[in-house]
């Protein structure tokens, strides 16, 4: 298994956590750490995750980019 | 003008003339700004006939198909046929009423959350919190359902805010595409294509709906390059296209699976290496470098890596592959398992051979036909052995594979191209799943033909029982069926049955002419088996084939 660190930015929307939760839990990424950050001013979210797995992290990239709130997504590492 | 009332305008304004539902307590305002304006409704009986409706209305017309129900049951209802959507990437709206915004999260009457249910099974899903987001929410619906790789979306509309007065003067902002669609790589993937000795088109559900089918003939017509395709890429090519080797797969020709698997170049076009088509993955097409070509980079490289990955419109993109590698040798190894690999149609004794059936229904269909197909058995007879002379003309439950599809497809069909003959391949399982909506048929009078194959039996479970589960045929026995016949006509719904082979030809002219629906019942042996077969878990040469007496 190997961690990946993920900056996702988003426009804000109240189920917006849920939806790439999901998206990591399905495309069998596991959660290590989640960080989130909500920029009210603009109505965007900014949130650091943590995921470790066998897959390469492009095909989670690929898939939370497919999400209509998504605007980027950041590997770290 | 309420919020209702504005919806019903939006979606007369953007060219929907007809939608499918059901109504219900928290979407009463909708329907009651429906009542006696230009837009058509057609009541279902149940909501998942009104959204498989919208797929196949959407599927036929590659238009978007719009569904409507309640909120609470009304909604859950409509999961299998998001998901559905989801799978066969089709472009529909569902728009469900809600509770009141203050009772949402009280848990009252016919409250769910279907926000949360929709996440796994939409492209994208709204719930509507106020007045002021109802136009927003809904131009960016309709965007969404319709644009890059289509899907399903879904707007929950709390009742209250359907009927709260809405400001009209709204100003939409175009969405603008989150990256640029092109990846330049055109130029490398011509040379791969170049080198290659023994390529391979594979073609699937996404040329159509990128309406690239000239596209692709034309680029197997210049090429010369073999062919094969998915259940989703049926109708693309034709037996005219002379290195065109079928459908791949679980039950595809066994002249096209063992191209792929000798080929040392396979061009994925809209397919995505499902299951399905490739069998044991780590032996699928072993020897071949991947160019794969798609609107949806999360495809690229999921299942197998790619060589070169062409990101974008299809039918952009292939207009810049047209040339023609020095292939003679490997065509000639093409068109010697082509003849080899032929379909059989021997059958001894007096039953009725599915496949026979509908060959000759095949030849006995124009080209304006749509058929489409519930899951099982009969559609995998149906995808080998009717020839598709365009991509929409088969609709079919591809990815979900949703027993039950095939009624409310049909009907839905058959509103979006009303002249057009429609036919509804079925089984006897899968018929009776959505049963009630005979009941549409019956009040609108839609001409939709039906041919029930009935084996009385789950036939393609019992068909992996006897293969692989010891012939243990556990809970697949459907002797207890009704008289079909008896009960179509208890919906208004002409029909006979037929079980001796002598009765086919006369029986597909009469329901190919008849005035109005009807429904033929076809009696077949309840052993009867799809050939070939590639076993669960089995590289694709390796295909189970019918022994012949």
């Amino acid at each position: 298994m190997i961690e990946h660190k993920l900056k996702i930015s988003a426009h804000y929307a109240p189920e917006i956590l849920e939806r790439i939760l999901r998206v990591s839990r399905h495309r069998k990424f596991l959660l290590r750490k989640i960080e989130v950050n909500q920029i009210i001013e603009k109505n965007d979210i900014f949130i650091k995750l943590s995921v470790h797995s066998y897959k390469p992290i492009n095909l989670l990239v690929t898939q939370l980019m497919k999400i209509f709130d998504v605007f980027n997504v950041k590997i770290e590492n | 003008m309420n919020g209702a009332q504005w919806l019903v305008k939006f979606l007369i304004q953007n060219g929907v003339t007809e939608i499918f539902g059901y109504p219900g307590g928290a979407i009463m305002p909708f329907y009651d700004a429906l009542y006696k304006s230009k837009l058509k409704h057609l009541l279902f009986r149940h909501e998942q006939g009104a959204i498989m409706a919208a797929i196949g209305y959407a599927r036929a017309s590659n238009k978007i198909g719009v569904c409507v129900a309640t909120s609470g049951p009304g909604a859950t209802n409509l999961i299998t046929g998001l998901s559905d959507a989801l799978l066969d990437s089709v472009p529909i709206i569902v728009i469900t009423g809600q509770v009141d915004s203050k009772l949402i999260g009280t848990d009252s009457f016919q409250e769910v959350d279907i926000l949360g249910m929709s996440l796994a099974c939409t492209k994208y899903s709204f719930l509507v919190n106020s007045i002021e987001d109802l136009q927003k929410t809904v131009n960016d619906a309709f965007y969404i359902a319709k644009n890059n790789r289509p899907g399903p979306v879904l707007i929950d509309i709390p009742k209250d805010i359907q009927l709260k007065k809405i400001c009209s003067n709204f100003n939409y902002v175009i969405i603008k595409d989150k990256k640029s669609l092109f990846i330049n790589k055109i130029t490398d993937a011509k040379n791969i294509i170049m080198k290659s000795k023994k390529p391979i088109l594979y073609i699937g559900g996404g040329v159509f709906i990128s309406k690239a089918t000239k596209e692709v003939r034309k680029l197997s017509y210049i090429s010369g390059i073999p062919s094969v395709c998915t259940l989703k890429g049926l109708g693309v090519l034709t037996s005219n296209d002379y290195y065109y080797l079928g459908m791949i797969g679980m039950h595809g020709n066994k002249s096209a699976n063992l191209a792929v698997q000798r080929s040392d170049l396979l061009i994925a076009i809209g397919a995505r290496f499902d299951d399905r088509v490739t069998g044991k993955i780590d032996t699928f097409a072993p020897n071949a470098k991947i160019i794969h070509i798609d609107i949806d980079e999360s495809e690229f490289n999921k299942i197998r890596v790619s060589d070169i990955c062409l990101l974008g419109d299809i039918k952009y993109l292939l207009s810049n592959l047209y040339i023609k590698p020095d292939i003679i040798s490997w065509q000639n190894e093409i068109t010697i398992l082509k003849k080899k690999y032929q379909w059989n149609y021997n059958y001894i004794g007096k039953k009725i051979y599915a496949p026979f059936l509908l060959k000759l229904l095949s030849e006995k269909i124009n080209i304006n036909t749509i058929i489409t197909t519930d899951v099982g058995q009969h559609q995998m007879w149906v995808a080998q052995h009717i020839e598709f002379k365009s991509p929409n003309s088969i609709i079919t439950s591809g990815g979900l594979g949703s027993m039950g599809f095939g009624i409310p497809a049909a009907i839905g069909a058959k509103i979006a191209k009303p002249s057009n003959q429609i036919i509804c391949i079925s089984g006897d399982g899968s018929f009776m799943m959505n049963v009630q909506e005979l009941c549409t048929i019956k009040r609108r009078k839609i001409a939709i033909k039906i041919i029930l194959i009935d084996n009385n039996r789950l036939g393609m479970v019992r068909q992996w029982q006897e293969l692989f589960f010891c012939k243990r045929y556990s809970e697949t026995n459907l002797d207890d069926n009704p008289d079909f016949i008896t009960l179509s006509k208890s919906f208004g719904i002409n029909g006979h049955s037929i079980s001796l082979k002598e009765e086919i030809n006369s029986s597909l002219e009469i329901l190919l002419n008849y005035d109005g629906p009807y429904i033929l019942h076809v009696i077949i042996d309840e052993l009867e088996n799809v050939w070939p077969l590639v076993p669960p878990g089995s590289s694709n040469e390796n295909m189970i084939e019918k022994k012949y007496d």
